[in-house]
């Protein structure tokens, strides 16, 4: 009987992780996560609102790529300008490469001129595995009635090469100039790049 | 004044240590086969990449993270280069994320098809690798190398070379019309049934499939077979974020018939899926 009921709460404990699997065009898995100034952050805060969601560790250098460029925090900045919520997410274990402290972060934030709206710790990796993040940066976008709409890479060139992002299709910015003009998204998921998330 | 110093001081440090741990942790150099340029106008090279203890660099399909290794050749005109034969990579899987590529050393093969018409008694090949290196950290490993041939009728290779390109091509897929495959599909699977002519499936130990593009398999999942009626059916589950519907399933099958790595068997298929079967 004891067994019944342990083999029934494991089954019902995996269809909850199974229910929290980021999905295209399903509503976003709400989390809540602490900013690097101390505050916490949960997606339903933003409700109405376009959201990106930016897996980011400073110390890879296809994170490096976007961020020396200054292309990142220019995607940042014109988009939260249009009243879209930037969250960069930071799911590196402690002891690994991209886990740093709250000072570091900012410090580090502050020299790059990043302008997302929140830099979040996930440091047990919940929010990164339930959104299927592999890879830094790796790319979300949520519509405002918080359904995903895009998942994938920032870009379409694969490389740590600054020269190619003028040439390159941007995933992200595409998908937010159409939701802002009222479009659908016509490219909803493309291959994710860059180094994997440090669990 | 003092700050600014030790700013820069700092920033020579850290630049230095990422040059050198990226000297230290891969070269990478153009070697040359044995040929003979009497019997036809080809001849075998290839990219040595050697790579220090836990680091690898990826195959052409990279997986979950890393990026593919390219090479772009720049060669005198009219000489053209065949498409580089991969090895059979490892598969690394790591934090539930699977990687596929190569650790300690990888000759990337090609050919030079040199034109009857060519002149020049010698060949200037530059190569232009751009790839990523990796352990627990990753850096580009982006290199020019070049290699000045002399065109002799008959070249030897050095012994030690030649062994590494007989046993890359021992490690090429093998390309077959053994096998006659058909599938079925759903949402998130496909399966595909394999039947072969000549090989016994039912004695296989394990069986993979590596697929040549990313992001329409999910890497990480347990790929599940069994043997029915003499043939195989081999469950591949789709990435739920994957990129397009599939049209052609293209990549490797890595047979293992028992726990021996010689017993390791590996294919290239190419299958036209019409999803409307």
């Amino acid at each position: 009987m004891n067994r019944k009921i342990v083999i029934l709460f494991i089954i019902f404990l995996s269809s909850l992780v199974f229910a929290q699997q980021a999905k295209l065009n399903e509503s976003a898995p709400d989390f809540k996560l602490t900013d690097s100034n101390g505050s916490e952050h949960s997606l339903s805060d933003f409700a109405d609102k376009f959201v990106v969601l930016e897996w980011i560790n400073y110390d890879c250098p296809f994170v490096k790529k976007h961020y020396d460029s200054k292309n990142m925090q220019s995607l940042q900045e014109t988009y939260t300008a249009k009243d879209v919520v930037w969250l960069a997410i930071c799911s590196s274990n402690k002891g690994k490469q991209g886990n740093f402290s709250f000072e570091e972060i900012n410090k580090k934030s502050k020299s790059h001129g990043a302008k997302f709206t929140a830099y979040l710790i996930d440091e047990d990796g919940i929010v990164g595995k339930m959104y299927g993040a592999k890879t830094t940066p790796h790319m979300y976008v949520i519509d405002k009635n918080g359904m995903l709409v895009y998942a994938g890479g920032i870009d379409d060139k694969a490389t740590t090469d600054v020269d190619d992002i003028n040439d390159s299709k941007n995933y992200v910015s595409t998908a937010l100039d159409e939701l802002l003009t009222g479009n659908n998204v016509s490219v909803q998921s493309s291959t994710p790049y860059g180094c994997s998330v440090k669990y | 004044m003092i700050k600014t110093l030790k700013i820069l001081f700092f920033l020579i440090i850290v630049s230095y240590q990422l040059i050198a741990q990226q000297l230290i942790a891969a070269s990478a150099k153009i070697v040359v086969d044995s040929f003979s340029l009497g019997k036809n106008r080809v001849i075998p090279i290839g990219i040595l990449i050697e790579l220090e203890k836990d680091w690898h660099i990826y195959w052409r399909n990279p997986g979950d993270s890393g990026m593919p290794t390219s090479v772009e050749f720049d060669l005198p005109e009219g000489i053209t280069v065949s498409e580089i034969q991969w090895a059979v990579p490892e598969v690394f899987e790591f934090d539930e994320l699977a990687s596929y590529g190569y650790e300690k050393q990888v000759l990337l093969l090609t050919e030079l098809i040199i034109p009857e018409n060519y002149q020049a008694n010698s060949v200037s090949v530059t190569a232009e690798l751009k790839s990523l290196i990796c352990k627990d950290v990753c850096i580009p490993f982006n290199t020019t190398i070049s290699e000045e041939i002399i065109l002799i009728n008959n070249f030897q290779a050095d012994d030690n070379v030649s062994i590494l390109f007989a046993q890359t091509r021992k490690n090429l897929p093998e390309v077959t019309n053994d096998f006659e495959l058909s599938f079925t599909t759903d949402e998130d699977f496909i399966t595909l049934i394999i039947q072969s002519l000549n090989l016994d499936l039912t004695k296989i130990n394990s069986l993979y499939f590596l697929p040549y593009d990313n992001g329409i398999f999910k890497n990480t999942a347990e790929q599940y077979y069994k043997v029915k009626d003499g043939s195989i059916e081999l469950k591949l589950e789709y990435d739920h974020f994957k990129t397009e519907e599939l049209r052609e399933l293209l990549g490797i099958l890595v047979f293992q018939f028992d726990d021996t790595a010689q017993s390791q068997k590996v294919y290239e298929i190419k299958k036209q899926i019409n999803t409307n079967n």
